[in-house]
């Protein structure tokens, strides 16, 4: 491609407010058919859009975090503390299903709230805040688990991990809602015009009569209470507990948040693009094991694609 | 009234030592063998691959980055240290300036990467970091080779309680002191840790000291796998995994801010040893290992929490 249909590729995805991962999404679905033509048939693109739920919705609640410029290092654990005492509580049990869910949720939101609280209001930076408390939830599984977790997920709940209607997968159906959820109040309501300036300038929201305090709490509650959502949709698709499948999701989630037009800076995030990036990942793995590289090569070609994804967005923007 | 302002000066080292005093206390009322010769040696041993590998991290942190990476490099250097390309010492070597350059060309990376193409260090050294494990599972695919007995035998061999490679690490961390508190370069890091900006309008060659100290980062850290290598008597692909997050929580312990610019390195020396006490301590009780990783999580919290209320207070006053 030459420079000036780049440019205006560019200033045509700025116009309609296109994510730029957008382009690296269809380009690396191009190549995907091109290596296998079998995988972009409609079915399996479908799939994709169920294998991406959980990262879709971990990344939505980095993305939040990440625009008051914060971060949250502790999302992983919280999904897998979440799978664990699902699957243990449940014990295949629908009657439970939705209770032990909304537990669940509630534990999401109080990890978040604590994150919060040593954030926002004891000045803590959150990286370390974060860091502390990952590594204490790890413990807290493995304790409550006794190291190897027992449990398994009932069928109502596994319906929404593994379920179809009609054709589309219930996973992808999970993500649309909370996305366009997300969307919607962060374009329509004030609150989501609050998240974005707490980001910028928290003084001025302040003076403009919002507590910034609070909304930073609330974005750290949302982002708990999204990696629960998410640990709940690992969970529904497994059946069982895991104590292992958190690993990916941590620094990933930082990365798709970042793909999808957030900053380390803060003030700066798209749910749109999140949801983007997400698709992107997912896709990424997919061709990654379809060239049927051995693990070495699979992991060098994945620090490529993110360094080449993150410099095709034009980040150029922080340090 | 001087002991008075020494102790404002370096408060945050005074804690980080009575957090390892406290440690070294539970642990003597909690097993009569803590605090034996033979078991301290022991801790040393288990604490000296992270403890250098958090010396190469505080560069890093210094200049308000960080280097995930470093946990990738152990991974690489135990890989390449555990094929034998030639038989006896002259192998070894031959293996260790292996290491050590491709640490510094992982180094390098990072480095050019973050100055020229501006990309964070975070997502940088993350893409690094895939990258560098990669390589290392090339190598190793499974985990196998050896270390040299003899090789062993040199780093961690004791003079007295003192495990060999805990002397290399003291001298590193040595040299850090002082390049970090007297050497252009060491003044530079801390001046464009603290504000870009300000170095580069003193002008000081503000590309040129990342690319150096992230360079150098990662050499240390290649340097703190040739020593896990040699512990472990063997090469692992997975063995450095815990290094990255691990070699960060020590900085942080030891009082070095991750906005850059303001931290010690021998505030590291003790939180080093608070992670490996606790560990050591746990298993003599006999409790679950599960509760380490509790126990390191509530330190860490509490740490920073007494950290940030002590920086309010004395913003407040003044």
């Amino acid at each position: 491609m030459s420079g000036g249909k780049l440019k205006k590729w560019r200033q045509l995805s700025r116009k309609w407010n296109i994510p730029i991962i957008l382009w690296g999404l269809i380009a690396l679905l191009i190549v995907l058919g091109f290596v296998s033509p079998s995988s972009v048939k409609p079915a399996h693109l479908l799939d994709f859009t169920r294998q991406a739920a959980p990262m879709i919705l971990v990344a939505i609640g980095q993305t939040i975090v990440m625009m008051i410029g914060g971060l949250d290092l502790s999302v992983a654990a919280v999904m897998v503390l979440v799978d664990v005492a699902a699957a243990q509580m449940m014990m295949n049990d629908p009657a439970k299903a939705l209770p032990v869910a909304l537990l669940c949720i509630a534990l999401g939101a109080v990890i978040g709230l604590v994150n919060g609280f040593l954030c926002a209001v004891m000045h803590m930076p959150s990286f370390v805040v974060t860091l502390g408390m990952s590594t204490l939830l790890l413990g807290v599984t493995l304790l409550y688990s006794g190291g190897s977790p027992k449990g398994s997920i009932p069928d109502n709940l596994r319906f929404l991990g593994t379920g179809f209607a009609g054709k589309i997968p219930m996973a992808a159906i999970v993500w649309s809602v909370v996305a366009v959820l997300v969307i919607l109040i962060m374009k329509y309501l004030p609150v989501g015009r609050y998240i974005l300036s707490t980001g910028v300038n928290p003084m001025a929201v302040y003076q403009s009569g919002v507590n910034p305090v609070r909304i930073q709490l609330l974005c750290y509650v949302l982002c708990g209470v999204f990696a629960a959502l998410a640990g709940l949709q690992i969970s529904a698709y497994i059946g069982t507990a895991s104590l292992q499948l958190g690993e990916d999701y941590q620094t990933r989630s930082i990365a798709v948040a970042l793909l999808g037009g957030a900053a380390f800076t803060g003030g700066k995030g798209s749910i749109p693009g999140t949801v983007l990036a997400g698709l992107f990942m997912v896709v990424m793995s997919s061709l990654v094991a379809v060239l049927n590289m051995d693990a070495g090569d699979q992991s060098i070609i994945q620090g490529v694609i993110i360094l080449v994804g993150l410099l095709l967005s034009g980040m150029k923007r922080d340090d | 009234m001087k002991l008075r302002a020494f102790a404002k000066k370096y408060d945050n080292l005074l804690i980080v030592y009575a957090i390892l005093l406290a440690v070294l206390l539970a642990g003597a009322v909690s097993s009569p063998r803590f605090l034996t010769g033979l078991n301290l040696g022991n801790i040393m041993e288990q604490a000296v691959g992270l403890g250098i590998v958090a010396l190469g991290q505080v560069l890093a942190i210094l200049l308000a980055g960080i280097d995930l990476s470093v946990g990738a490099v152990v991974s690489l250097s135990t890989a390449i240290m555990s094929v034998e390309l030639l038989p006896g010492a002259p192998g070894v070597a031959l293996n260790i300036c292996i290491t050590l350059a491709a640490g510094a060309l992982v180094g390098a990376f990072n480095g050019l990467g973050i100055v020229y193409l501006r990309i964070p260090p975070f997502i940088m050294t993350l893409s690094t970091m895939c990258i560098v494990n990669g390589a290392a599972l090339k190598i190793r695919p499974v985990p196998g080779g050896t270390i040299p007995y003899e090789f062993m035998d040199l780093l961690f061999g004791r003079v007295d309680i003192f495990p060999h490679a805990m002397l290399l690490w003291a001298a590193l961390g040595g040299v850090l002191v002082w390049v970090l508190g007297s050497r252009r370069f060491g003044r530079s890091l801390y001046a464009v840790g603290g504000s870009p900006t300000t170095a580069a309008l003193s002008g000081i060659p503000v590309g040129r000291v990342k690319l150096q100290a992230h360079m150098l980062c990662s050499v240390i850290a290649a340097a703190g796998g040739v020593c896990v290598a040699a512990r472990m008597g063997s090469g692992d692909a997975s063995l450095g995994d815990l290094f990255g997050m691990d070699s960060v929580t020590v900085c942080v312990l030891g009082g070095v801010s991750l906005f850059g610019g303001q931290g010690n390195i021998i505030g590291l020396l003790a939180s080093t040893f608070i992670l490996s006490g606790i560990s050591n301590i746990l298993n003599m009780v006999g409790v679950s290992s599960y509760y380490q990783y509790v126990c390191k999580g509530l330190i860490l919290l509490v740490t920073v929490l007494v950290f940030s209320m002590k920086d309010r207070r004395k913003e407040a006053r003044a």
